[in-house]
């Protein structure tokens, strides 16, 4: 096999960030100070996103490249542009943070390149070699990142419970991976896989292998029981970490989880039969969204009230993955537009934590919040739209993010009672989300309020405010663009 | 019953078992472990000569003196006989396993190496070009595919005999003088490695017995001397084997004057083991350089002389190559002082690993342009 | 069926045991330990037993390959952790609680009755039966491995180049020297 010219240009974002990235690490050693590597890191997140938009242009329906490993299709780059996007926000909110917080070292944008390339890799996928690659890459830049403040030891124990959980999840992936390469007599390529499951059905190991790696990429959403990590590396990380794991790994990881469940395991006997993933799933779904709200609703901290609610929205998430089992065909772009609008919420949510601490005093706690709304008016405002975006209040993108994926999963009759679940859920999770809202607004402040003043926060905290809006008044082109990226069926 | 010939006629599981034991029996047993014993007698006497000092020459049977040979029987004798003394608090097991571990490894990859030319089987009295023998018996006990690699598999297995020996001892000086050999040896596994891919790219076979016969008799014919990338990699080879051997100047582990090593702990034939052992290891690095830089055993005489004259003058060149060899790492211990902990890591890391890297990419480029 | 046929396939079956039987007991040794070297060396064992098994099954490259990165680079790293780390012997996880040695029992009991099924029916399931075509001659030499990585898997080789990348710099960078006083640049 000879590589055609064509099949590199095709993987352009991905190989301009890994290159960029491994040139910011460059730079880092040779150039004076951070700046340099920073910019070029940026720069770097903006041609990627030109070369996204060339690659969506030429990409109507696409066929698996890279001796099947690899896919270019419309949904890839979508997801792809999501990442690029959440890759370029945390950069724009980590430079000042870090430099707030005295910790600012170069290899950490580039491990936040590389932990976009990872989830590029997942999205793209479409073997589960490439899966596996993906998922290790995207989850070691995220260990390295949840480390990086290496003066807090908070950071140390979350990356360290991250990394053992997370390498366990490894393990089950490549066990997955070998029992499913053997019972389908050798194939890993999703279009292989799906050849054969109708015959491999029949043979338990086939099952337990398809079990083996749901599993672990259920760890790598937090999905329960498998969340145990997250609430304590969520919080122990840098906060502009915590907002690229919850925006662009989650969404990486969902994106891998779609085509997985969309193609190599899309065969019904498999999906809806006897040891059927679909009612599995749907019962995870709403295990995870109920104790993420519950759990959510007695923390102080607010990382950890954020970090608990994100593991609710991968409950909701999930519900939209159990339609897609189900067959219903507005799934697929009702997740993406989801992805896009929960992305987009957390990106601008945790920018705003990131902003309101100074120099040894973080504000995490929410009575710490109190009264910001009197001396930073436009923050608070900013930040109370956000809230209700997550809590799924119109108009905000959050809302029509979880009103597509209901009504995509209202189409199948099972899976009522799992949107009813969700819409209480739902409910619930405004009053915790509100606390923030009444803390800022109706309390008198505990310490004066100085955040300090970043062009980058403010940019990233205006562009996400506005998409969010944007997503709750007019959801047609997003969705129209969501639904131009169909994954191709075998 | 099976007929004989059907067992042990050519090209038959009895022949080649067979065949594998005299093998190992003419080289592992009577050569590597002679010249062993030689070269614990030689390193003293050579360092002796070039220190213009007398050296060990007391050892006799009789009044026959030999110039101290007999001291590396003394030697043995001495060591047989002293007390076996395990430190109390030692793990008794990890304790007798690290010098086996030490001792086998360097023992196992002489398995591959090429130790002679093919004797031609039932053409034996007469002149066989190389290449034209239709029943070789090669002159080497494993004929892998994979070659080179398994002399580093079982390379870098030796590195558990120093590190347990350092730990089992149960005594502080020593285990860190069994880091300090885990941490030498595995960095310069690397460099070695990759200054024996620049030869493997431009071999293009890992088999050492591939390797010896694309060389010819003449030194120009010799890998060495075939390009500049191979002139390269054999000094950095040549360099790394002298960290993975833990020979000086690299032997900050043993540090025999100065630190205490990892085998302080070790007495008897239990040190006689790891002592072996070094001396094993500079044997089979000194066979291997030999091999895949310096022509092997390859000699003039295939077309004119008797198939096993010119096997027997095969092996004696190849011979005296390793010797020489060996005592060239004999003579560079007293050339230069021993390195610092740090000093050595630099070496390994910032000055010899990026050159054979750049080193494997100019064999590559010498490959596509000169072939 | 001539001698040398007959006592080639059972000398197969009695390597084939032996090594299983290195593997499984060097496994079952590891997590039954109480002191890390020797946990350590019994899966270097096991490594080495492994290594064996894919030399009976004709994948040399691999089986030198398993030998010199697993067996000789990462263990040495294991067991240079563990003597840097030096911490008192305790029991492992593996000996605590009876609850959850019930629960693995169970787990893996059952795991291995699905495999022993496979095993026994192997020959009755299409899909298996479909792909058990002999080798090619030259299976798992290192021309025919370096074939398969520079042509049909060449993105995951590259890819993986990524992942050992990042390895090699978050060492770097989580063990650096952090200095005390308040300046932005870290040593």
């Amino acid at each position: 096999m000879t590589i055609a010219a064509a099949q590199i240009v095709a993987l352009s974002p991905l190989l301009m960030i890994t290159g960029v990235g491994c040139l910011a690490l460059l730079l880092d050693t040779m150039a004076k100070g951070r700046a340099p590597a920073l910019w070029l890191a940026q720069l770097g997140c903006v041609a990627a996103l030109l070369a996204v938009a060339n690659q969506w242009m030429g990409s109507g329906s696409s066929q698996p490249i890279w001796s099947g490993m690899l896919i270019v299709d419309r949904m890839a780059l979508f997801l792809d542009g999501v990442l690029i996007i959440a890759a370029l926000a945390t950069l724009l909110v980590a430079a000042p943070f870090m430099r707030e917080h005295e910790f600012e070292h170069g290899e950490h944008y580039a491990l936040v390149l590389f932990a976009t390339a990872g989830g590029m890799t997942v999205v793209h996928a479409t073997h589960l070699l490439s899966l596996l690659i993906g998922i290790e890459t995207m989850s070691l830049a995220a260990y390295l990142l949840v480390a990086s403040w290496r003066r807090q030891p908070a950071g140390a124990e979350g990356a360290l419970k991250y990394l053992l959980l997370g390498a366990f999840a490894a393990g089950f992936l490549v066990y997955g991976t070998a029992l499913v390469y053997g019972t389908t007599g050798g194939e890993m390529s999703y279009a292989g896989i799906a050849a054969r499951a109708a015959r491999a059905a029949d043979n338990p190991l086939f099952i337990m292998g398809a079990y083996f790696l749901l599993t672990g990429m259920l760890f790598k959403i937090a999905a329960v029981p498998f969340h145990m990590w997250a609430p304590d590396a969520y919080e122990g990380a840098p906060t502009p970490v915590t907002g690229l794991m919850a925006s662009g790994i989650k969404v990486a990881a969902v994106g891998g989880l779609v085509r997985l469940l969309g193609s190599a395991f899309a065969n019904p006997g498999l999906a809806l039969g006897h040891a059927g993933w679909v009612r599995v799933l749907g019962g995870i779904a709403f295990a995870t969204m109920t104790w993420g709200n519950l759990a959510a609703l007695r923390q102080e901290n607010v990382k950890r009230m954020l970090a608990y609610s994100s593991i609710a929205h991968a409950g909701y998430l999930m519900i939209g993955l159990v339609a897609l089992g189900q067959k219903v065909d507005g799934a697929q772009p009702a997740l993406l537009v989801y992805l896009a609008a929960y992305a987009a919420t957390t990106l601008g949510v945790f920018t705003v934590v990131a902003w309101v601490g100074r120099r040894d005093d973080e504000r995490l706690l929410i009575r710490d919040w109190a009264g910001m709304a009197r001396t930073r008016p436009a923050v608070a405002l900013a930040m109370t739209v956000l809230l209700l975006s997550l809590a799924g209040v119109p108009p905000t993108g959050g809302f029509f993010g979880k009103f597509y994926v209901f009504r995509a999963a209202m189409q199948s009759p099972d899976l009522a009672w799992l949107v009813v679940a969700a819409v209480l859920n739902s409910l619930v999770s405004v009053y915790y989300y509100l606390r923030i809202v009444v803390a800022m607004y109706f309390r008198d402040p505990v310490r004066p309020w100085q955040p300090f003043p970043s062009v980058g926060m403010a940019i990233v905290l205006f562009v996400t405010v506005v998409v969010v809006l944007a997503l709750g008044v007019v959801p047609r082109p997003v969705v129209e663009l969501a639904a131009g990226g169909l994954v191709t069926h075998w | 019953m099976p007929q004989t010939t059907q067992l042990f006629g050519y090209g038959q599981l009895g022949f080649g078992i067979a065949a594998a034991i005299i093998k190992i029996l003419v080289f592992v047993v009577l050569f590597a472990m002679g010249l062993a014993s030689l070269l614990t007698w030689l390193e003293r006497r050579q360092s002796a000569m070039m220190q213009d000092r007398l050296g060990p020459n007391r050892a006799n049977l009789g009044r026959w003196r030999a110039w101290g040979l007999l001291h590396f029987v003394a030697d043995a004798l001495k060591m047989m006989f002293k007390e076996d003394f395990i430190p109390p608090k030692a793990n008794r097991f990890l304790f007798t396993l690290a010098p086996i571990l030490a001792l086998a490894p360097p023992l196992i990859v002489l398995a591959i190496i090429p130790f002679g030319a093919p004797l031609c089987w039932g053409h034996m009295r007469e002149a066989v070009p190389l290449g034209t023998c239709a029943q070789p018996v090669d002159l080497q006990i494993a004929r892998l595919d994979v070659g080179v690699l398994f002399y580093f598999a079982f390379a870098s297995l030796s590195i558990y005999g120093a590190t347990l020996a350092g730990w089992a001892s149960y005594n502080k000086w020593a285990l860190m003088g069994g880091m300090r050999a885990a941490s030498q040896m595995i960095s310069y596994e690397v460099t070695m490695g990759m200054a024996v891919l620049a030869m493997f790219v431009c071999y293009g076979t890992l088999e050492p017995g591939a390797m010896v016969a694309q060389q010819g008799p003449a030194p120009w014919q010799w890998g060495i001397l075939r390009g500049i990338p191979h002139f390269i990699a054999f000094f950095l080879f040549f360099a790394a084997s002298f960290a993975e051997t833990k020979r000086t100047p690299f032997d900050i582990p043993e540090g025999e004057s100065e630190i205490v090593g990892y085998f302080v702990e070790y007495s008897g034939l239990r040190f006689g083991m790891f002592y072996l052992g070094e001396f094993l290891e500079v044997i089979g690095s000194s066979a291997l350089m030999v091999t895949i830089f310096l022509g092997g055993w390859q000699i003039w005489g295939a077309s004119v002389l008797p198939n096993w004259a010119h096997v027997l003058l095969s092996m004696l060149v190849w011979g005296a190559k390793v010797f020489l060899f060996c005592g060239l790492q004999l003579l560079v211990r007293w050339t230069l002082p021993r390195f610092r902990a740090d000093q050595l890591m630099r070496l390994g890391w910032q000055r010899l690993l990026p050159i054979s890297i750049a080193n494997v990419v100019l064999a590559a480029c010498w490959q596509m342009w000169i072939h | 069926m001539n001698l040398a046929a007959h006592s080639a396939s059972m000398a197969e079956t009695i390597v084939f045991a032996i090594l299983s039987a290195g593997v499984l007991v060097g496994g079952l040794l590891t997590v039954t330990r109480r002191n890390p070297v020797s946990a350590v060396m019994c899966l270097v064992l096991t490594f080495a037993a492994l290594a064996g098994l894919f030399a009976t099954l004709s994948a040399h490259f691999l089986a030198v390959l398993q030998i010199l990165v697993y067996a000789g680079a990462v263990m040495v790293l294991f067991i240079f952790v563990v003597m840097m780390v030096n911490r008192e012997e305790s029991t492992p996880i593996a000996r605590q609680g009876l609850v959850t040695r019930a629960a693995g029992v169970l787990a893996a009991g059952y795991v291995f009755y699905r495999v022993a099924w496979l095993v026994s029916h192997e020959r009755t399931l299409p899909l298996l039966a479909a792909s058990a075509t002999p080798p090619v001659k030259d299976f798992g030499t290192v021309s025919a491995v370096g074939a398969l990585l520079f042509a049909d898997f060449l993105f995951p080789f590259e890819a993986i180049s990524l992942l050992l990348l990042l390895a090699v710099v978050g060492g770097v960078m989580l063990t650096r020297h952090v200095r005390e006083d308040h300046s932005s640049r870290v040593s």
